[in-house]
Parts: structure tokens; sequence; C-alpha cells
């Protein structure tokens, strides 16, 4: 199942040509070797992915602060991920839940 | 003044990326130049180029390095590596006393026109913000410095085709003056695109030949251009008691530097190549040259049609009777024009023929243009010990190098 999590691991993945296995929530971009212009990077490489813009003036220490970023402005302008909520759609039927 | 050596080389070529890969393939003659791969240049006049090859960037950098550098400044990491590993200088010099001069005439075209192309499909959010630090022109020496610790002078050179030796020139001076005791020199260049291949191309400055072997043909009646190269190359110059007291390995000395300008055209030479031939004369009277001594020329010899006769005119000028005695070859020949990195790459040829008592072969050469009469070494390296090596770049803009070396001399 795709979350925003695993989206933006396999971005990093991409950028980094590893796997994203090597990454936890809490990894920091700069344990990384990532700085500021790596970050802009990624974010254009996410956006590229989520169809719209992620601007923020939150610090951005861990995987874990993109994703709650990235979620809150999801959550603000009510913005769908295809990948991310269809699939979180289907599980929720499997699952027997209310969505739907 | 002080004396300088060379005490490291590396190069990443057409003709291999390695020195001794490089230095062996040009003195058999193994020309580097082939079909382009780097893009479809079926719509193109020009199908040739000379394309470095097998080249692997995570041999000398971080992955997350090559994915925030243009490919110019990879040839740039990985043939200083070879240098620095080579010279073993960096824990005998302080920070303070050391610098890079390391140029590229043309810059990250690569990065450029892939960010240009993004701009224009989906928008300015999507233009890398690596697009200017890949791009601009001075991210090579900078880069260095960054790996190697320089906190002395660190700049580029921008002299278009002569950008190489401007490096090594200018690094020269620095030491020789006693600004610093270590210095990185040199160029590199990837700017075999297809924007690059057809703007060269437009200006009647490349060969459009389909024959390998019969496209870079300096001095040959048939030459009708250059052929693009690419690659990069580096000479680490020391101070000679530096290096003396160190143990260094002497693999030559810098002996004169001439730097002059044209002033006529802001691509053609100057017809009776007065001022490349002020900028060899000023070189071997630094050097001390002495009538009658072994001396190699490596031409900047790019196989242009006015290029290469201005460049043997100056020859005559500057030699006078002995001209005729000295050997002289064009290593683009075998390597295609390495533009930004082809001064430093042919100093190393000459460094290299002092080395090992040898003078590299004009490739290509059965059809002699009476107009180009010096003994160009047609078809096949010659054994011949030089005591004295020259090598010109000439570059756009009206730019003219002389470098002079000599073996080193206790």
């Amino acid at each position: 199942m795709a979350t925003v999590y695993s989206l933006l691991t396999e971005g990093l993945a991409e950028r980094l040509c590893c796997s994203p296995s090597e990454f936890t929530p809490q990894t920091t971009f700069a344990s990384l070797g990532l700085d500021s212009l790596d970050l802009g990077e990624l974010l254009i490489i996410l956006e590229n992915r989520l169809g719209f813009e992620i601007e923020s003036d939150r610090k951005i220490g861990t995987i874990q602060d993109l994703v709650d970023i990235i979620e809150n402005i999801r959550k603000k302008r009510g913005i769908r991920i295809p990948d991310v909520d269809d699939n979180k759609n289907a599980d929720d039927k499997n699952a027997g839940g209310s969505a739907g | 003044m002080k004396r300088v050596v060379v005490t490291g080389l590396g190069v990443i070529s057409p003709v291999g990326n390695t020195v001794e890969d490089f230095w062996r393939n040009v003195v058999e003659g193994n020309c580097g130049i082939g079909p382009i791969t780097r893009f479809d240049s079926a719509d193109f006049k020009v199908h040739l180029a000379a394309e470095v090859k097998d080249f692997d960037p995570f041999q000398y950098m971080e992955r997350n390095e090559v994915a925030r550098t243009d490919p110019y400044i990879r040839y740039a990491m990985a043939s200083t590596q070879q240098a620095v590993e080579q010279s073993g200088f960096l824990s005998t010099v302080s920070p303070e006393r050391f610098g890079v001069i390391f140029g590229s005439a043309i810059g990250g075209v690569t990065t450029c026109f892939r960010e240009h192309a993004k701009l224009l499909a989906n928008g300015p959010r999507r233009v890398s913000p690596f697009f200017v630090p890949m791009f601009i022109a001075n991210m090579a020496s900078g880069l260095l410095a960054i790996r190697y610790n320089c906190h002395g002078l660190v700049m580029p050179t921008v002299t278009a085709c002569a950008t190489g030796a401007s490096a090594i020139g200018e690094a020269y001076e620095k030491i020789r003056f006693g600004l610093a005791d270590v210095m990185i020199a040199g160029g590199s260049e990837a700017a075999i695109t297809d924007c690059a291949i057809a703007g060269f191309s437009n200006m009647k400055a490349l060969s459009l030949s389909d024959d390998p072997l019969a496209a870079s043909l300096p001095f040959d009646l048939r030459r009708s251009g250059f052929v693009m190269g690419e690659g990069s190359a580096t000479l680490i110059l020391e101070e000679y008691e530096h290096a003396v007291s160190r143990g260094a390995p002497l693999l030559g000395e810098i002996c004169g530097y001439c730097a002059t300008c044209d002033a006529y055209h802001l691509a053609t030479p100057r017809p009776d190549g007065k001022q490349g031939g002020r900028a060899m004369a000023e070189s071997i009277r630094q050097a001390n040259w002495q009538p009658g001594e072994n001396v190699y020329l490596n031409a900047h010899g790019t196989g242009t049609p006015l290029g290469d006769i201005a460049e043997s005119q100056a020859v005559h000028e500057v030699f006078g009777e002995h001209a005729a005695r000295v050997p002289v070859s064009s290593t683009k020949s075998v390597t295609g024009h390495m533009i930004g990195a082809a001064g430093a790459a042919e100093a190393i040829v000459c460094l290299l023929a002092m080395r090992d008592g040898v003078v590299p072969p004009t490739i290509g050469l059965t059809e002699p243009d009476p107009k180009c009469d010096l003994d160009y070494v047609p078809l096949k390296a010659r054994a011949f010990r030089p005591t004295l090596t020259l090598s010109n770049s000439f570059g756009f803009g009206g730019h003219n190098v002389s470098l002079a070396m000599r073996p080193v001399r206790g």
C-alpha cells in the first residue's frame, strides 16, 4: 500500500541510488548528507508525484517532519492523492470499514 | 623566482580514463572518435564525436555528490583524484599555501539544457535548485577546494579552447612568484550535447566527416574542422624545494608560460599567427631555449583550415631555420578536441614524451597540405628525447597560450 511515507522514501531512494528500506521516519536529512538544496530537489520529485506544491515555513529535520507537512497541506486543502487514498479506501473496504 | 615542478597527473579522456591508458593510446594512435551516442544526431550534419567511454563516477564520488554535479564536474573530480593520489602532497601543505586554478570553457551545459527543457515543459517550479551550482563554470574549482581543504586562491579559467593551458600557466606563476606551494591546475569539459554541437556546427567549426578515422585531420589537406571531444586533465604543480623535501615524484618542470591575445575576431585566428607566435617565443625565452637542442611541440592543431596554417607559420617565425627539426604533432588527431581540458591533457602528453623519449604521432595525416610544411610526425610515434617541450593552446576570443616544459634537473 502506498503511503505518503513510502512515496517520500521512494523519491529519496531514487535520488540517492539506494533502497527505501535504508530509512526510518526518524532518519534526519543531515545524517544522509543532504542539505537545503537537496531537500529542494526532493520536494520537486515529490511534487511531480503528488501533483501539488509543498510549501511550508516549518523546519524539516527528519523524514517524519516532511510527511507531517505533506499530510497537513492535504488536510487543509482537502487534496486527494490517488495512489494513497484509493489504496486506503480499498484496504478499508477489505477490512469491513465504512469508507465508500 | 621559485622553480615549479609537476608531481601528479590525472586524466579522463576519449582514449582512456587513466594517465597510462591515455598515453598508450596517444602514442599508438588509437583514435577515440566514434558515432555520437549522447543524443540522436540523425537530423544533424555532424554525427561523430570523441566521447569519454566507460566512465564510472561512483569510483570517485559519493552517490549524492554524483546526483548534484554536472558531468564536467564529475570528470574534474576524477582526474584530480588521480593526480592528488600520485602526488601525495595532501598532508604536506598548509591549506593557506595551497590553491586551485581549474577551468571549463563552457561549464555545465548538459545541466543547462535539461533544466531549460523542464522550465519550458512544466514551468519554473520544476527547475532544480542545483541548476545554478551544476551549471556555473567555477564549480569544479570550488568543489575541488572543498574536497581537499584548500584555503588559498581558488578560481577557474575560461579561455575557450585554451582553458586548461591558461589554468596551468596561471597556477605556475602563483608558485613561481612565491604565492603558493602547491596548486591543482587543469580543465574539464562535457559539452557533447545537441545544442552545443548544433552551435559549433553552424559556426562551421566542426568536421562533417562520417569516417571516424578521417574526421580529425590536423595539417592534412582534407581537414575541415575539429571533432568535439570531452574529458578532464589535472596537473599538480609544486614548488621545487617543497617537492624535493618530501620525496615527491618529479614528473617535469614548467619553465615558461606566456598568454597573448589576437584582438582580431571572435572566432577566427589572425591569419599570420603573430600573437600565437609571440606566446611561443616568450615561453621558450623563459625556458632558455638553446638552438640545436631537442624540442618537441605539441600543437594546438585542431584541424581547422585557417588555424593550422597560422600555427605552422608561427612556428617558422619562432624557430627560424631550426623549425624543420622540431617534431610537431597534434594530439587532437587521436582525442578529438577536449575543449577546456585539451590544454591540460596536451601538457601531460609533453611531460610523458620527455619521460619516455617518444613523440606521439599526428594520425590520419596522409595528404599533407603544402601550406603546412613542418615535421608533423605523421601516422606513427617516433623515438626522440626532447629536452624542451612546448604546448600550444589557442581559443575562441583570440586567446593564445604557450607552455614550456623540461625534464627536472637537480
